[in-house]
């Protein structure tokens, strides 16, 4: 290998680009041999060093994620609907972080597409979450949040008791248009993920130990939008 | 968790241009675009597709500004050894971020998704809508400026 290829292969090397093994070993054995070349690598190791734990790296502002995600009552509606859909951007990238075809996805599914067919939505009909959330309370060991979201479009139809998997659940059902969204509530696995499955949109968090998981054929923005106003509105 | 690309995006766009309240409108901006677009994206990772969203939002604001940056693909190359022997361990923060600032954009836009993001040649070809060749030769290009930026430094000293 001359001194002109190792030059161009030092970067890659250095960055664990360089996969070709008997390139590696070729590299590997110049740099021996040869001063000028290894030190050449020396300073590039200790420029790429400096960069990483001597420059600033800028977290954002708290005030940015408020700015996204809760912009003030007195904005314009423009500016409103604007920063509404930006909160639901950020929730459904962080939410993008893409499923495994993974057996909870597949229950929740089928229980939501159970639901619709057995038209057993509700043992307790109502809109008002003073009458769903303590309907609950005796039938499951925790207490789901049941967010009023009728005013970001979202109303309340009622809730069930189910079960995800051999775990029992509260579904909590909500409306958009004419699209069912159930809303099931478990002990499970902390996630944080959107996910598509048989033309059903999901969308998945967690809250206290809890996990929330909405399941809709709903488009994908519009749902990630629900989960964003069902997370704000729980903390009230 | 739910805000941790917010992090990469805010960091990029206030690499790319300087200041902050700049940086906090171009990935708000960001941010809304992403949400139309949601829908054709199409591959498993999320931050280089948001990262190449930033970086153009970023560009647009520049490009208003008159700041073309003569682009220099071909100097990937690096010079000979710098004479003067560095005083590597000695430099300070302050002049590492002056120097990572002097960078014309295209190589500042290099080392940020590298060294500070620890993004793959294939992730930051992506951001940057470039071939991964390109990607490293800007990367070894913006290395040399760096260390030529820094060593000036220490001289000066
Ligand atoms: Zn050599």
């Amino acid at each position: 290998m001359t001194c002109r290829q190792c030059l161009q292969l030092l970067g890659p090397y250095h960055d664990g680009e360089l996969t070709d093994v008997e390139r590696v070993v070729e590299l590997e054995e110049h740099l021996e041999a040869c001063p000028d070349c290894s030190r050449r690598f020396e300073e590039l190791k200790a420029v790429s060093g400096a960069a990483r734990q001597q420059a600033p790296y800028y977290t954002a502002p708290p005030e940015l994620a408020r700015r996204i995600a809760a912009p003030r009552r007195s904005a314009t509606p423009w500016r409103w609907a604007a920063a509404l859909t930006a909160a639901a951007a950020i929730v459904a990238i962080a939410l993008l972080i893409r499923q495994g075809q993974n057996r909870l996805s597949g229950d929740l599914v089928a229980d939501h597409v159970r639901s619709l067919q057995a038209r057993h939505l509700f043992d307790v009909a109502s809109s008002s979450r003073h009458t769903v959330k303590p309907w609950f309370q005796g039938k499951l060991d925790f207490s789901p949040s049941v967010p009023d979201l009728s005013g970001a479009g979202f109303p309340l139809l009622g809730g069930r008791l189910d079960n995800v998997g051999d775990r029992p659940a509260a579904a909590l059902v909500y409306m958009r248009a004419r699209h069912v969204i159930n809303v099931f509530v478990f002990r499970g696995p902390s996630l944080e993920r959107a996910d598509r499955l048989d033309g059903f949109n999901l969308a998945e968090w967690s809250t206290e130990g809890l996990t929330y998981a909405a399941v809709s054929d709903l488009n994908q923005p519009e749902l990630v939008q629900f989960a964003h106003a069902f997370r704000s509105g729980s903390s009230d | 968790m739910v805000l941790r690309n917010l992090d990469a995006a805010y960091n990029l766009a206030r690499w790319l241009l300087g200041n902050d309240a700049d940086a906090q409108d171009a990935v708000q901006e960001s941010s809304i675009r992403a949400y139309e677009a949601l829908h054709t994206f199409r591959g498993s990772d999320p931050k280089p597709w948001l990262l190449s969203i930033v970086r153009n939002q970023c560009r647009n604001r520049l490009r208003g500004q008159a700041r073309l940056i003569p682009l220099d693909e071909g100097a990937g190359e690096a010079p000979g050894p710098s004479p003067q022997d560095m005083a590597i361990r000695s430099w300070e923060g302050e002049s590492v971020r002056d120097a990572i600032e002097s960078l014309p954009l295209e190589y500042r836009e290099a080392i940020v998704l590298r060294e500070l993001e620890d993004m793959s040649y294939k992730q930051i070809a992506e951001v940057a809508g470039i071939p991964i060749g390109t990607v490293m030769s800007r990367l070894a290009r913006a290395r040399n400026l760096l260390r030529e930026c820094l060593s000036v430094s220490e001289e000066a000293k």
